[in-house]
C-alpha cells in the first residue's frame, strides 16, 4: 500500500546520514587539533583515516538509498551535492595530517592555532545547519546559520594573508616556504569545503521551503 | 511520422559520443605516456592539444545532441555530468604536458614509470566501462572495474605522498621541489579525473540495473 508516511520518512533517512557524516568531520577536525597540540608527538592517521572511511562509507549509503528509493520530496542531485561537499571535509583534512606528517621536522614549531579555532567552528557550524535542514528549520534561520559560516570562510582568508606574509619575509627558509604555504591552504580548503556545504543546503531550503 | 525506434536510437548517438570522448582521453594518455618514457626530449604539444579539442568538440555535439532529443535512455544531466568529466582528462594531461615543457629542465631525469603503468590501467579500465553503457545490465563487471580504478586512485595518492616526503627532504633545490611538485599533482589529477568519470559510470550503470 502506498504510504506517504513511508515516502517522506525517507527523507529523514537522507539527513540522518548527512548529519552522520557532518559528525565525521567535526572528529576529523578535533583529531587534528589534538595532532596540532601535541606537536612533540609523533602523531598516528589512524584517526583521520578512520573518519574519512567512515564518511566514505556514509556516501555510499546515500548513494545506495538514493537508487533504492523512487521518490523523495529533495531532488537526487542535491543530496547527491550535499553528500559529496560533507564528504571533502574529512577528505581534506586527512590530506592535511598526512602532509604534516611527512614534513614535522620542518613545521612542528609553527602556529596553527588561528587555522584550527575557525576550521573546528566551521565544521560545528557545518553540522548546526545541516541538523537545522533535518529539523525543517525555515528560511530565516538557515540564512542566519549560513552567514556565520560565510563570516568564518572570510575570517579563514584574512588569516592565510597574515600567515603568508611570514613566509615570504626574507631570510625564511625557502623550502620551509614551500611546505608550509601547501598547509597553511590545505587548512584554508577545510572551511572553504564547509562554506561549500552551507551554500547547498541555503540554496536547497531556498528553493524548497 | 512519428518513430518510437528513430527517437530512442539517438541513444546510440550518445553512446558513440561518449565512447568517443573516452577514447580521445586514451589517446591523450598514451602521447602523454610516450612523453615520460622519454624525458629528456623535447616534446610537441600538439598531439595534447589535438586530443583537447577533439574531446571539446564532441563535448559540444553532446551537449547539441541533449538540446535536440526530447527522451533519452539516459538522464540527461548523468550524460551532460560524464561527458564533462571525460573531457577533463585530456584537459589536464594538456595542462601537464604545458608545465613538462617549461620545466624540463628539472624533469628530464626522473623515472616516470610508476605513474605511466597507472594512467594507462585507469584509461584502460574507463575506455571498457564506458563501453558498458550501451550494454546496460552487466553490474558486477562494471563494479570490479570501477574497484580497480579507485585502487588505482588510491595507490596514486600513496605515491605523491612518497614522492613529496623526498621533494620536502632538503635535499632537493627550492625551484626543482615546485615544479616537480606542480608536475607530480598534475599526474594525480588525471587519476582523479579517471575515477570520477568511473564514478558517474557505476552510477549510471546501477542506477538502470
Amino acid at each position: 500500500m502506498f504510504s506517504l508516511q513511508r515516502l517522506l520518512g525517507r527523507d529523514d533517512e537522507f539527513c540522518a546520514l548527512l548529519e552522520a557524516s557532518a559528525n565525521e568531520a567535526v572528529s576529523a577536525v578535533s583529531s587534528l587539533r589534538q595532532v596540532l597540540n601535541n606537536a612533540e608527538q609523533i602523531p598516528s592517521l589512524d584517526a583521520f583515516v578512520a573518519a574519512r572511511r567512515n564518511d566514505k562509507a556514509i556516501k555510499a549509503d546515500i548513494a545506495d538509498l538514493l537508487i533504492r528509493v523512487l521518490v523523495t520530496s529533495l531532488e537526487r542531485s542535491d543530496i547527491e551535492e550535499m553528500a559529496e561537499a560533507l564528504y571533502k571535509i574529512p577528505k581534506t583534512v586527512e590530506k592535511f595530517a598526512e602532509r604534516y606528517l611527512i614534513t614535522i621536522e620542518h613545521v612542528r614549531e609553527f602556529d596553527f592555532t588561528r587555522q584550527i579555532v575557525l576550521m573546528d567552528e566551521a565544521v560545528k557550524s557545518v553540522r548546526e545547519i545541516v541538523q537545522a535542514f533535518r529539523s525543517g528549520a525555515g528560511v530565516s534561520e538557515i540564512k542566519r546559520l549560513d552567514g556565520r559560516i560565510q563570516r568564518l570562510e572570510n575570517d579563514a582568508d584574512d588569516v592565510i594573508i597574515e600567515l603568508m606574509d611570514r613566509l615570504y619575509e626574507p631570510g625564511f627558509s625557502t623550502i620551509k616556504g614551500i611546505i608550509l604555504k601547501d598547509l597553511i591552504e590545505l587548512n584554508e580548503k577545510v572551511v572553504d569545503r564547509c562554506r561549500d556545504v552551507s551554500n547547498v543546503i541555503a540554496r536547497v531550503v531556498l528553493k524548497i521551503r | 511520422m512519428f518513430s518510437l525506434q528513430k527517437l530512442l536510437s539517438k541513444d546510440d548517438k550518445f553512446f558513440d559520443l561518449l565512447e568517443a570522448s573516452a577514447g580521445e582521453a586514451r589517446n591523450s594518455v598514451v602521447a602523454l605516456n610516450r612523453l615520460l618514457s622519454a624525458p629528456g626530449k623535447i616534446p610537441s604539444l600538439q598531439d595534447f592539444h589535438n586530443s583537447k579539442e577533439a574531446d571539446k568538440k564532441i563535448t559540444e555535439q553532446i551537449n547539441v545532441a541533449l538540446v535536440d532529443s526530447f527522451v533519452t535512455e539516459l538522464d540527461r544531466e548523468d550524460i551532460e555530468m560524464l561527458s564533462a568529466v571525460l573531457y577533463k582528462i585530456p584537459k589536464t594531461v594538456e595542462k601537464f604536458a604545458e608545465r613538462f615543457i617549461i620545466s624540463a629542465a628539472w624533469a628530464k631525469d626522473t623515472d616516470f614509470s610508476l605513474h605511466t603503468k597507472m594512467l594507462e590501467t585507469a584509461t584502460n579500465e574507463v575506455v571498457d566501462m564506458v563501453k558498458h553503457l550501451r550494454d546496460g545490465g552487466q553490474v558486477e563487471e562494471v563494479k570490479i572495474k570501477n574497484a580497480v580504478l579507485q585502487k588505482v586512485e588510491g595507490d596514486a595518492d600513496k605515491l605523491i605522498l612518497d614522492i613529496l616526503k623526498d621533494l620536502y627532504s632538503g635535499r632537493h633545490e627550492p625551484t626543482k621541489v615546485l615544479a616537480m611538485k606542480d608536475l607530480y599533482e598534475l599526474l594525480e589529477k588525471v587519476i582523479d579525473r579517471c575515477r570520477d568519470a568511473g564514478n558517474v559510470i557505476t552510477h549510471i550503470i546501477l542506477k538502470h540495473s
